[in-house]
C-alpha cells in the first residue's frame, strides 16, 4: 500500500517532520522514512486535479506554457498557487504560493452572530452546546454553498426554537430578526414561511461573505494583471469554500471571460485529495519545483586575508582556516527538476581527522541567494557568508566515518549528493575509501 | 525515477478544516479514484470535519460529525473533543511538545490525537477497500518496505570536472545512474570533528 499524505506548502520541516511521525506511530507505515509514505503539497494535487478536469470534463489539451491559476480555498485560508501546465500534462511551480485568512470560518462566524444575535444569552448557550447546534452547521453548510446572489434562503430553525423559552414558532421569531435592522443588513426585510422557516434576503446573505469575497476578488484580479502571470488562462476554485456558488460567481463577474476561464470543478472539496491519489501514483508528475530557500553546506577554507573575517579565523599549527562559511547548493527561487541529483566532493581538513560532518543549512539571506555569490573567494563577487549569521538554520547533519588517518587526505573525499526537486529533501554523504555511508530524508526543505 | 509497484494507493487530506481520502486501483490503464464516504455521519463523497473525540485515557471513540454529536449528547462532557487540531503545527519549532486542548479543558499532546485520527482514517479505508474487493485481500498490516521510489534514493553520480585546489565545483545535474565515480579530488574542506557526534535528525545506518 503506497501511503499520501496532503501537507499545506507553506509548512516549514517541523510541520512534515510531526506528519510523517504520526503516520508512522498510526502504522500506515513500518518506519519513520519509508517511502511507502509520500508527503505531497496541496497545491500541486489541486494543480493535477485541475489539469485532469481540463482534458476530461472540458476536452481541454492545455497548450505548452499555459499556466493555471489554483485558489485553494478552505476553511482558514484562500492559499493561490500558479503552475505551468503543458500538453504532456507536466507541470510546475509559475509562481510563490501566496494568498490571505480569507476561509469560510469567517462567513460561518458572520452567520453564527446573525443566530446569536436571534437568542437571548442564556438560550445561545445552551443551544451553542447542544446537537441541534450541530444540525444547524450542517445546513448552513448547505446553504452557504449553494447561495448566489439573487437567492433568497429558506432557513429552518427549528433547531433554534428548542431553546428559546418564549418564542416556539418562526412567526414569534421573526419580530426579534426584524429588530436587527441595522446591524445587519436586509434583517427587516425576513419573511415567514411555514410554521420553522425563515425566508432569508439575498442581502443578508451577501453580508455574511462581506467579509472574505471583496478581498478574494480583489487579490486575484491584482494578480493577474502582474506582467508574469499573463500566461494564466485558467483559474480553479477548489477547497471546501470552492463550492460556493457565490464565491464562483463574484470571480466571474470580476475576471472578463477572454482574460481566463473561472473552472469550478465538479467536486470542489475533493480535489485535493484526488489530485494527492494521482500523484501517489505518479509522484514524477510535477517535473520541477522552486526552491523557497537558500541551502547549502557549512565548510572550511584556506584563510584569506581581505576576504574573510578575521573572528572567523582558525589557527591549527601552521594552517589559517576560515570556519562556518557557507557553501550554496541551492538558490531560493531557483528551479530543481523532481529527479534532479547535485553532488559535489568535500575532503578533510587534517590528515588526522578520522571523521567529519556534513552540515546543511537554510537561508533566506539575501547574498546567499544571489547568483554571483560563491564560497570560492576568487569566484565570488559578494562577500562571504557565514553559517553563524543570523537567518541560517541548521537543516540537518550528517556524520561521516573518513577511515585510517593513513591514508592521504585526498584519498578520503566524502562524495555528498542531495535532491531538492521532491516534496521531501534527501541527502546522503559517502566516504568513497571507507565505503561509510549515511542518507537523511530530510523532512522538508521546499 | 520512482517505480511503483503497488496496487494501491491512498491519499489522505488531513485538513485543517475537514479530512477526507481517496483511494486508487492500478489496474491496467483505467485507473478510478474512489473517494471516502462517511468518515464521521459525513454525506457521503464530502470530506469530514476534522473533529475527533477520544476517550478520557485517550482511545480513539469517533470522528467527525459523530465526534461532535457524541460530545454533545453525553451528560457530563468527561471525554476529549477535540477541534481546530492543525492550526497548531503551523510556524511551530522543535524543542517542545505541541499539546492539543480538549473542550473540557484536558490537554493532551497532539502527536496522540493526530495518531488517533490516522489510526481512524487508515481503518476505515482498509475496510472500504477491502469491501469494494470482494474476493482479494488487504493486507491490514503495514507492508515491509519494497525499494521502490528510486528518487529517494539517490543513484550514484559521477563528479563533474574539477580543478585542484578549487574549492567546492558548482553543482552538478547528474546525469543517470552509469558508472561509479572515477575519483578526482577537489580540495575542499570539510569540519574537523569536533563537534558533538549524533544528532536527532540523521538516521544511521540507512
Amino acid at each position: 500500500m503506497q501511503w499520501v499524505l496532503t501537507v499545506p506548502a507553506i509548512w516549514d520541516s517541523y510541520g512534515k517532520h510531526f506528519m510523517r511521525t504520526a503516520a508512522h506511530k498510526a502504522q500506515l507505515v513500518p518506519h519513520h522514512d519509508s517511502s511507502r509514505l509520500l508527503l505531497a503539497l496541496e497545491p500541486e494535487c489541486a494543480a493535477i486535479e485541475c489539469y485532469e478536469t481540463l482534458k476530461s470534463a472540458h476536452n481541454i489539451t492545455p497548450q505548452d506554457g499555459t499556466m493555471c491559476m489554483i485558489l485553494d480555498c478552505g476553511g482558514g485560508t484562500v492559499d493561490i498557487a500558479t503552475h505551468v501546465l503543458s500538453s504532456s500534462g507536466v507541470y510546475k511551480e509559475a509562481f510563490p504560493v501566496n494568498g490571505g485568512p480569507w476561509g469560510s470560518t469567517y462567513v460561518d462566524a458572520a452567520f453564527e452572530e446573525l443566530i446569536r444575535a436571534m437568542m437571548e444569552e442564556g438560550e445561545y448557550s445552551a443551544y451553542a452546546g447542544s446537537s441541534e447546534k450541530v444540525q444547524m452547521k450542517l445546513t448552513w453548510e448547505r446553504i452557504k454553498c449553494a447561495f448566489h446572489a439573487a437567492t433568497t434562503v429558506t432557513l429552518d430553525v427549528s433547531p433554534l426554537l428548542a431553546h428559546t423559552e418564549t418564542v416556539s414558532t418562526a412567526a414569534e421569531l421573526l419580530p426579534r430578526v426584524h429588530a436587527l435592522a441595522g446591524r445587519f443588513e436586509g434583517a427587516e426585510q425576513t419573511s415567514v414561511k411555514g410554521k420553522y422557516q425563515l425566508l432569508l434576503p439575498p442581502q443578508l446573505l451577501v453580508g455574511c461573505f462581506a467579509r472574505v469575497i471583496p478581498q478574494i476578488t480583489a487579490h486575484v484580479v491584482r494578480l493577474l494583471t502582474q506582467e508574469e502571470l499573463e500566461p494564466v488562462k485558467y483559474v480553479f476554485l477548489v477547497g471546501g469554500f470552492g463550492e460556493s456558488a457565490f464565491l464562483h460567481e463574484a470571480l466571474k463577474a470580476v475576471v472578463p471571460q477572454e482574460r481566463a476561464q473561472i473552472i469550478r470543478p465538479a467536486r470542489p472539496g475533493i480535489a485535493i485529495v484526488r489530485g494527492a491519489c494521482r500523484f501517489g501514483v505518479n509522484p514524477m508528475v510535477i517535473a520541477s519545483r522552486r526552491v523557497l530557500k537558500t541551502y547549502g553546506v557549512s565548510c572550511k577554507l584556506e584563510f584569506l586575508a581581505g576576504a574573510h573575517r578575521e573572528d572567523k579565523k582558525e589557527v591549527k599549527g601552521s594552517e589559517h582556516f576560515v570556519t562556518d562559511l557557507f557553501d550554496p547548493w541551492v538558490r531560493q527561487g531557483q528551479q530543481v527538476g523532481a529527479d534532479q541529483v547535485l553532488c559535489k566532493y568535500y575532503l578533510p581538513t587534517h590528515a588526522s581527522q578520522e571523521s567529519a560532518i556534513i552540515q546543511i543549512y537554510a537561508t533566506s539571506n539575501r547574498t546567499a541567494a544571489d547568483p554571483g555569490y560563491h564560497v570560492d573567494p576568487t569566484l565570488t563577487s559578494c562577500p562571504a557568508v557565514y553559517v553563524s549569521d543570523p537567518g541560517f538554520s541548521l537543516v540537518c547533519e550528517l556524520d561521516i566515518f573518513l577511515g585510517s588517518t593513513a591514508s592521504a587526505v585526498a584519498d578520503r573525499a566524502v562524495e555528498v549528493r542531495m535532491a531538492f526537486g521532491f516534496t521531501e529533501f534527501v541527502v546522503e554523504a559517502t566516504c568513497s575509501r571507507t565505503g561509510s555511508k549515511r542518507k537523511v530524508t530530510c523532512n522538508y526543505v521546499l | 525515477m520512482p517505480q511503483l509497484s503497488l496496487s494501491q494507493v491512498v491519499a489522505v487530506d488531513f485538513g485543517t478544516a475537514r479530512t477526507g481520502y481517496a483511494y486508487q486501483y492500478k489496474k491496467g490503464n483505467t485507473p478510478e479514484i474512489f473517494v471516502s464516504e462517511g468518515l464521521g455521519g459525513t454525506i457521503a463523497g464530502h470530506k469530514t470535519p476534522t473533529e475527533v473525540l477520544l476517550s478520557e485515557q485517550g482511545d480513539f471513540r469517533a470522528f467527525g460529525d459523530d465526534a461532535r454529536t457524541a460530545y454533545y449528547n453525553a451528560p457530563d462532557q468527561a471525554e476529549l473533543f477535540f477541534t481546530n487540531l492543525k492550526m497548531e503545527l503551523y510556524g511551530r519549532e522543535d524543542g517542545h511538545v505541541p499539546m492539543a486542548r480538549a473542550h473540557n479543558g484536558t490537554e493532551l499532546p497532539l502527536m496522540k490525537v493526530v495518531t488517533a485520527i490516522l489510526g481512524h482514517v487508515r481503518e476505515h479505508a482498509l475496510e472500504a477497500i477491502n469491501k469494494s474487493r470482494v474476493g482479494e485481500s488487504v493486507r491490514s498490516t503495514p507492508a515491509r518496505d519494497a525499494p521502490a521510489l528510486a528518487s529517494c534514493a539517490l543513484t550514484p553520480c559521477p563528479p563533474s570536472q574539477t580543478s585542484p585546489l578549487v574549492p567546492p565545483c558548482a553543482p552538478t545535474v547528474c546525469p543517470p545512474p552509469s558508472a561509479p565515480p572515477t575519483h578526482t579530488h577537489t580540495h575542499t574542506l570539510t569540519h574537523p570533528h569536533t563537534r558533538r557526534r549524533s544528532s536527532s535528525r540523521a538516521c544511521s545506518g540507512c
